[in-house]
């Protein structure tokens, strides 16, 4: 029997403590046959150092010795290892109850009497290394979820960057809006933007169902989207539809975006809001009058995608000074300490009584009374805007009868193929003819227009690599790579509707940064056994008129019905 | 069944052997040489009425005793530690007598363990 076994095929170091040399050295040549690795102490204090230094797996501590006796050093061990499993066994002579009790009420696990038996040494010490390894595979667990944690918080916080860098308006004058953003905890659900381009005053409210991570995927595109058409004056209902389209694309299902979305033109002297799925928007005139409301009429954002949507839009006439309020729903759900909702209707109330009693700050700090406290059990987001009257154009849209307008298509605009569809949404918001063959012409004339010019006035594409097999696919390939390549390129597109009585008259009339020859349109034919060619004859012959000036290189065409 | 002389627990000490084999031997003269010293020292604290140290001697020698079967040994250290908490007074030099008669008589005991094989 001479050689060593190792118990239950697991190898552990021990500390023996004891001050007699004859116990050390039974236990240290058990341990070893066992295959167990050993240090020896002869009392207390060297026992609490070597610990100290080697964090042995085990410890036999006996308990009367010098210096320091095995009770002292037991306490010792535990208390500097408080997250750590120590098993310690007591070796002792000693039988009666309350010494043996002391033993486990110093912080020790077992104890083992003399004389040694082999069998239960081996017993206990498995026991405990059963218990021991369990632990040490707790504190491994535990320390992967402190670091996946760890982890967790530092995205978060990340998120919460990128969001709260996004989801603010950029610095205005401070005169033009005034805003509250209150988020609810680290990371907010809500945005705000906001934006002065060419006279007109860009707003939207943004509540994303959801925090931190959720609400960040979303921000990112929609403030994108978001300043990028509305440097571009794009219509409200394009904007909203883009940023729909990419909401439904990158949100999980389930999630969306609540919106308001604003388009003040101090050039015309119109508001235009599409209110999605938030509270009502409120307009305060400055004079004594009651609220103008703007409910929600269409699903939020994020919902349905599809560059076909159409939008409720409102649109107001600006007639005297006043101001638009736009907030979420974390306003009128507010709740004060008895857990009672602030409401739409006390909400109002605040918003009548700041005209003449302390504006924007009044309502802010009658909010902060009425919940009286930090805690908020959703974002709070809340934006005034002033809107001052001008000196409009006779030819008001709202008027629907006579409307013009330049529209500036940059070179974004043409890059992300966007300039058919701005353009055919800012003519159907000055007509509602309610007949489909009329706006299928009016889409298929502005398609045609504007294609035929990016295409080969700005492009300059040649119309033959259709022919052949698979030549639209090379055709599209060729125009995707010119497309992205394109610098400062532009279409200046002058719109005209007017009334004629018992008709109506479209103009448009074209120029670009292109530099294409024009064909020579008396004498334009299509031939049938050709895949291309066919736009211009299309233009042609829906037109009224259709007329290419090579001179000044511009194109007008009118359309009547 | 336990076997055992007057002295000498003979089932303690196969047991002690089997559990440490080679090394037996070696337990037993550290044992034998430390008892002696061991009860030197009983003799030097009792002298000096050190009670402390009459009390943790005696108990290393029971403990060491108890491991390697030398019960007559052990009993007259618990005996003795017994009387040293319980009455202070009592006959210091008759129980450390004892203890080394007893000590004396094991010896030979256990010297003949060493040549004992399994």
């Amino acid at each position: 029997m001479n050689n060593p076994i190792k118990g239950d095929n697991i190898t552990l170091s021990f500390l023996i403590v004891d001050d007699d040399q004859t116990n050390r050295l039974i236990l240290e040549t058990m341990l070893k046959r066992l295959g167990h690795l050993v240090n020896t102490a002869c009392n207390g204090q060297e026992a609490v150092d070597s610990y100290a230094k080697n964090k042995q797996d085990m410890i036999l501590m006996d308990v009367m010795m010098p210096v320091m006796d095995g009770y002292d050093a037991c306490k010792i061990i535990k208390e500097n290892n408080s997250d750590l499993f120590i098993p310690i066994i007591f070796i002792t002579a000693i039988t009666d109850d309350q010494s043996l009790s002391k033993c486990i009420e110093c912080g020790g696990d077992d104890f083992l009497t003399k004389p040694f038996n082999n069998i239960i040494l081996r017993a206990k010490i498995n026991a405990l290394a059963r218990t021991s390894l369990l632990y040490k595979l707790i504190n491994k667990k535990n320390e992967e979820m402190r670091a996946i944690h760890a982890q967790l918080q530092r995205e978060h916080e990340l998120a919460e960057s990128i969001f709260s860098k996004i989801s603010t308006p950029p610095a205005t004058d401070g005169k033009s809006i005034e805003y509250l953003l209150s988020p609810q905890s680290i990371s907010s659900g809500d945005i705000l933007m906001y934006a002065e381009v060419n006279n007109h005053q860009y707003a939207m409210l943004g509540d994303f169902t959801g925090h931190g991570l959720s609400a960040a995927i979303g921000a990112i595109p929609t403030t994108d989207i978001f300043y990028k058409m509305a440097k571009q004056n794009a219509p409200i209902e394009q904007i909203a539809r883009n940023i729909s389209q990419k909401l439904n694309e990158v949100l999980p299902t389930g999630l969306y975006c609540a919106a308001c979305i604003v388009d003040i033109d101090n050039n015309k002297g119109t508001i235009k809001i599409i209110n999605a799925g938030v509270p009502d928007a409120l307009i305060l005139l400055n004079s004594d009058s009651d609220l103008i409301y703007f409910k929600s009429t269409n699903l939020p954002l994020g919902i349905i995608a599809g560059k076909s949507n159409t939008y409720d839009i409102y649109n107001y006439n600006i007639k005297e000074d006043c101001s638009l309020y736009i907030y979420s729903d974390g306003i009128t759900e507010a709740n004060n300490i008895d857990n009672k909702m602030l409401g739409q209707d006390k909400f109002e109330e605040m918003v009548l009584l700041s005209r003449k009693h302390g504006g924007f700050n009044s309502i802010t700090k009658k909010m902060k009374e009425f919940r009286s406290s930090d805690e908020q059990n959703d974002d709070i987001t809340l934006a005034k805007i002033d809107i001052k009257v001008g000196t409009y154009s006779d030819i008001n849209p709202s008027d629907s009868t006579n409307w013009e307008e330049e529209l500036h298509i940059n070179n974004e605009a043409i890059k992300s193929d966007q300039a058919i569809d701005i353009t055919i949404d800012k003519i159907k918001e000055h007509i509602d003819s309610k007949n489909l063959p009329i706006e299928n012409n009016i889409f298929t004339i502005v398609s045609e227009l504007l294609s035929n010019e990016i295409d080969h006035s700005i492009l300059a594409m040649d119309s033959s690599i259709k022919e052949g097999n698979d030549g639209f696919h090379a055709y599209k390939e060729e125009r995707s790579k010119k497309i992205a390549e394109i610098n400062d390129q532009f279409i200046d597109l002058s719109i005209k509707v007017e009334d004629l009585g018992l008709t109506r008259m479209l103009t448009l009339l074209l120029r670009s940064s292109g530099t294409t020859n024009y064909p020579d349109i008396d004498n334009i034919t299509v031939n049938d056994d050709k895949p291309h060619g066919r736009g211009l004859h299309l233009l042609k012959k829906l037109c009224e008129s259709f007329s290419i000036n090579k001179n000044n290189k511009t194109i007008s065409l009118i359309y009547k019905w | 069944m336990v076997e055992k002389n007057l002295y000498l627990c003979i089932t303690t000490l196969n047991n002690l052997r089997d559990a440490t084999g080679e090394v037996f031997d070696e337990i037993l003269k550290i044992y034998i040489d430390d008892a002696t010293i061991n009860i030197n020292l009983l003799r030097t604290a009792s002298k000096e009425n050190n009670f402390d140290q009459l009390i943790r001697l005696t108990h290393t020698l029971k403990g060491s005793s108890r491991n390697v079967g030398a019960i007559k040994t052990a009993e007259l250290c618990e005996s003795f530690e017994k009387s040293l908490k319980e009455n202070p007074s009592c006959d210091l030099e008759m129980h450390i007598n004892l203890i080394q008669s007893s000590n004396e008589s094991s010896l030979p005991l256990l010297k003949k363990q060493f040549e004992t094989k399994s």
